[in-house]
């Protein structure tokens, strides 16, 4: 006979309690009545030896109870002989989390000792994998490494990989890791029991609803570990948008619900900034929007908060862009009929971008962003404009009438230019919407040109150019709007022009946007994020080659890719093209208060009912089994209810017979 | 002991007598075996008695004139007398938790207020007015002595209503009494005395001072004169709820001792103040009780004629 929890058999012992109480009982436990005290006086007792115990039968019976309890919990079974058999080993996957949150003080070391605990566990037939885990799961120490190493080195070899992982600043998603993890797990072999310890702080902002409903590999058991800080509440900073528009910035300050501290400062990390502390009261549980004076500077910092992990925040301090517009070759303002009329009104000015749209012979080629030309340049405009869009920027140029042939012949080559005839207005069709220049009308909100009509426009011919893309055709076929690359920059063809005499494009709510996405495409400046979180892919802007670290290390990027290694807050820099993007911590990291254990369950993770200890883990499970199939415990309770019933009936009978004595 | 006694004289046995639940029964049965035993009057009390001189006033009847003391001094008095009626005498039973014992199936209660029930019987045929006073730690009830139909069975009810028990506070009763019957008359008290006799002699003696004949009927029961209450245990004392340890048969003789003494100095404070103090046993049948009383009576009577005759 085997017992699923022997260590209560030792409550066994209680039975002597029993036998005391029956060896020394005393009679002076009767209380007698009587009239009057006034003549008795206390008198010492003659102590009666009880050499003999007393109703042998009683304490008979209440001793099998106590001893069918304490045996009835001990839980016990009968073995099957295979049972005893050493089957497979466990295959245990150890999860740590290293987001963000986990930077809290004791959390790692709490981490790593639960780490340490299942090494220990382990048998020769087990195997055991360390992953850590913040947004994506990263091996630390596969199943392969494990096999390999003999089993004296082991959980040595584990220890030393353990040591180079730190926690990080990502954000947790839990559910994402958990299912990849479960799946590694039950892909690493065949035949083993397969385990999950998952050791973590299993705070409210991890990402869990995606395992609801998830169908986990069959006989897998997750077991959670989770690490608590030595302290719970901590208040957390987060930006606020619409700082890009040149407002004062604002941060939100969030305090944990059951904090005691309630009070914080605010202040600007900056040598100029001087110790100029904002203070911010916040209820526990309570959040507060701070508007804060400018200084320019990039770090942010909460003090009176107890845990500092998420205590500094980053930003890019706004400065508003300046711009210029070069027009060449385009008739003078003349008022509302013209081309240049509306150019110049297609550049507002916003606390974001100042445009200036100059005459280059007064303001020079140099410094120049965006070139218009006309079909009235001269040739010496021609070739400057051409030198300007070689070296990465955009010419735009317009086509008033078929004398725009001779521009575009000097500025590309051969390119064809007929008035075209036929219908009363030409509408826009064929729009390439993942163009930069059309992206901003991507939206089905904003992606009508169906009202914009073209009472003019000339069919562009471009068969003798090569590197050209037709990024929208009238509804006759020709090229309304057409790139073609030259040298590092562009040229880019409208098929007809602005004037209100050609269409309704420069009245239209398309024409401003238009502009100014061809400004930003040109000058290579364009909005890109400013802020962004750990673990984000930033897009590369164009002309950047390399990345500046907030520690000053400079990296190179693929031009025109995406660049991943925002692992740790701060300011990244795009470089040459200056772009600064502001890396922080995600905020859900700051929501560390601990997800409920009932929530977990509530999941459907297969969680193991208790945790078995290492080698042993399949054999537990299986003696639980055949315990529950058994459940003896509930005979030894019957029974044990039995002799409670039988020890009262005769206690009764005893205790009836000495009150007759008594009597007597 | 009722083997010793004749069954004629003995009337019936005690414990059968509890056994009956009306107390009027009870005390009847008593009375008839009584009468029938001894067919004497057992209070000779005149109720005719001087009580004191007042001077003549217009409107007085003039047959109450005392014409001697006119004869002697030339001055017209009234003689008054003490009310016509017949003997009051109110009797005070004491209720107190400790008369709950009874180591036999007679308590010291049921035996005490079926004495009190049968001294009212007595008293109300014999034509006097008995009146009733029940105490505990406090006075339960008050019934003034009357002389009316009726009277006999509110007093028996009266008997019958419990107190709120507590530690036996003789002062107060004893004192409302003393206010209340300010005629002479007699005062008998059923208890069983278990107080310091220091704390007895004064509530006694105002009684005593107060003009009255007092009568006491001290009920205890066999084991509380003799003790012998079996093996160790914790005693509860029945009053003040106070416990003791003890081994019965070492404290026995010191206890037997101290409660001779007891009695021997209430028979001595009794004697002194001139009360008539009966000890009734409650394994004696009241019958025997009675007449113990009335034959003690008679004796005193007697020796008070001879005493007023020298």
């Amino acid at each position: 006979m085997s017992f699923l929890a022997p260590l209560f058999l030792l409550a066994g012992l209680a039975a002597a309690a029993p036998v005391l109480f029956h060896l020394v009982r005393n009679r002076t436990r009767e209380v007698k009545p009587f009239s009057s005290l006034m003549f008795l006086e206390e008198t010492p007792l003659r102590m009666e030896q009880h050499k003999r115990l007393e109703n042998p039968w009683l304490l008979f019976l209440r001793v099998l109870v106590v001893l069918l309890l304490a045996f009835g919990f001990a839980r016990p079974f009968f073995a099957r002989p295979q049972l005893a058999l050493s089957g497979p080993g466990t295959r245990t996957a150890v999860l740590l989390d290293v987001s963000g949150s986990m930077r809290r003080e004791g959390l790692w070391k709490q981490a790593c000792a639960e780490a340490e605990a299942v090494l220990s566990k382990a048998g020769p037939s087990d195997e055991v994998a360390v992953f850590s885990f913040d947004s994506e799961l990263r091996e630390v120490f596969g199943f392969d490494r494990w096999r390999e190493a003999s089993p004296s080195e082991r959980a040595a070899r584990v220890r030393n990989a353990l040591a180079e992982v730190q926690p990080g600043w990502d954000k947790t998603v839990l559910d994402g890791v958990l299912t990849e993890a479960a799946l590694r797990v039950a892909r690493a072999g065949e035949g083993a029991a397969l385990r999950l310890v998952v050791v973590s702080d299993f705070q409210e902002g991890a990402k869990l609803d995606g395992v609801q409903g998830y169908q986990w590999p069959a006989g897998l058991q997750m077991v959670l570990k989770p690490v608590a800080p030595r302290e719970t509440q901590n208040a957390s900073l987060q930006w606020l948008r619409g700082e890009s528009l040149g407002d004062a910035p604002q941060v939100r300050v969030t305090n944990s619900p059951g904090a005691t501290v309630e009070q914080f400062a605010l202040s600007w990390e900056a040598p100029g900034a001087g110790s100029q502390k904002k203070d911010v009261y916040v209820p526990a549980g309570q959040s507060r929007v701070v508007r804060l004076p400018e200084q320019g500077a990039e770090v942010l910092r909460l003090s009176g908060d107890r845990e500092p992990f998420d205590n500094r925040v980053f930003r890019v301090p706004f400065e508003p862009r300046r711009m210029r517009v070069l027009s060449a070759g385009l008739p003078p303002d003349d008022g509302p009929r013209s081309l240049a009329y509306f150019l110049k009104r297609a550049f507002p000015k916003t606390p974001a971008a100042e445009v200036e749209v100059a005459d280059p012979a007064v303001a020079g080629w140099a410094g120049a962003d965006l070139v218009v030309l006309g079909e009235k340049a001269s040739p010496d405009q021609v070739e400057a404009a051409r030198a300007f869009a070689t070296k990465g920027r955009m010419i735009l140029v317009p086509a008033e009438s078929e004398r725009v042939a001779t521009v575009l012949g000097a500025l590309l080559g051969r390119v064809g230019a007929i008035e075209a005839r036929g219908a009363d207005y030409a509408l826009l069709a064929g729009i390439d919407y993942r163009h930069p220049l059309f992206l901003p009308f991507a939206d089905p909100r904003f992606s009508d040109f169906t009202k914009m009509h073209f009472w003019r426009h000339r069919r562009l011919d471009f068969s003798g150019v090569e590197n050209v893309e037709v990024l929208a055709r009238f509804d006759d076929g020709s090229p309304a709007v057409a790139q073609a690359r030259l040298g590092a920059g562009a040229v880019v063809v409208l098929g007809s022009s602005w004037s209100p005499q050609d269409g309704q494009f420069a009245l239209s709510s398309k024409f401003v946007p238009w502009m100014n996405a061809l400004l930003e495409v040109s000058s290579g400046r364009a909005e890109g994020p400013k802020l962004a979180v750990c673990g984000d892919r930033l897009p590369v802007p164009a002309g950047a080659d390399s990345v500046r670290f907030p520690d000053g290390r400079v990296e190179p990027v693929e031009k025109g890719g995406f660049f991943a290694g925002t692992r740790e807050p701060g300011v990244y820099e795009m470089q040459p093209v200056g772009q600064k993007i502001a890396v922080n911590m995600a905020g859900e990291e700051s929501r560390t208060q601990p997800v409920s254990m009932d929530r977990l369950q509530s999941l459907g993770l297969p969680l193991a009912a208790r945790e078995e200890t290492g080698g042993g883990g399949a054999r537990d499970l299986e003696a639980v089994q055949v315990e529950g199939r058994q459940k003896l415990w509930r005979w030894l309770v019957v029974f044990a209810l039995g002799c409670v019933g039988v020890e009262t009936a005769v206690s009764a009978v005893v205790s009836g017979r000495k009150m007759k004595e008594g009597v007597s | 002991m009722t083997g010793q006694v004749p069954a004629f004289e003995m009337g019936p046995d005690t414990a059968a007598l509890m056994r009956l639940r009306s107390l009027e029964l009870r005390a009847r049965l008593v009375m008839e075996g009584f009468w029938h035993g001894l067919h004497r009057s057992p209070l000779h009390g005149s109720s005719v008695e001087f009580s004191e001189y007042r001077p003549y006033s217009i409107g007085d009847d003039p047959r109450n004139i005392d014409w001697r003391v006119v004869a002697r001094t030339d001055r017209h008095y009234i003689r008054k007398h003490e009310e016509e009626t017949n003997l009051r005498c109110p009797i005070l039973v004491d209720l107190s938790p400790s008369m709950e014992f009874g180591s036999g199936s007679v308590t010291k209660r049921d035996y005490a207020l079926t004495l009190a029930a049968t001294l009212a019987f007595l008293l109300s045929s014999q034509g006097d007015a008995p009146g009733l006073l029940t105490f505990d730690s406090a006075l339960v009830e008050y019934l003034p002595p009357r002389r009316r139909p009726g009277h006999l069975r509110s007093l028996l009810l009266a008997l019958e209503k419990r107190g709120k028990g507590g530690v036996t506070n003789f002062e107060r009763p004893f004192r409302r009494v003393a206010e209340l019957a300010r005629r002479r008359g007699m005062v008998m008290v059923v208890s069983d005395l278990l107080a310091p006799v220091q704390e007895l002699e004064g509530p006694l003696g105002l009684l005593v001072a107060s003009g009255h004949e007092v009568i006491v009927f001290q009920v205890l029961d066999p084991e509380e004169r003799e003790f012998r209450m079996g093996g160790a245990a914790r005693f509860r004392d029945m009053e003040t709820g106070r416990e003791l340890v003890l081994d019965p048969a070492l404290a026995a003789d010191r206890y037997r001792a101290r409660m001779s003494a007891h009695l021997e100095a209430l028979r001595g404070m009794c004697a002194q103040l001139g009360i008539q103090r009966v000890l009734c046993g409650t394994e004696q049948p009241l019958q025997r009780v009675l007449e113990g009383f009335m034959d003690q009576r008679t004796g005193m009577s007697r020796v008070r004629r001879k005493e007023g005759a020298r």
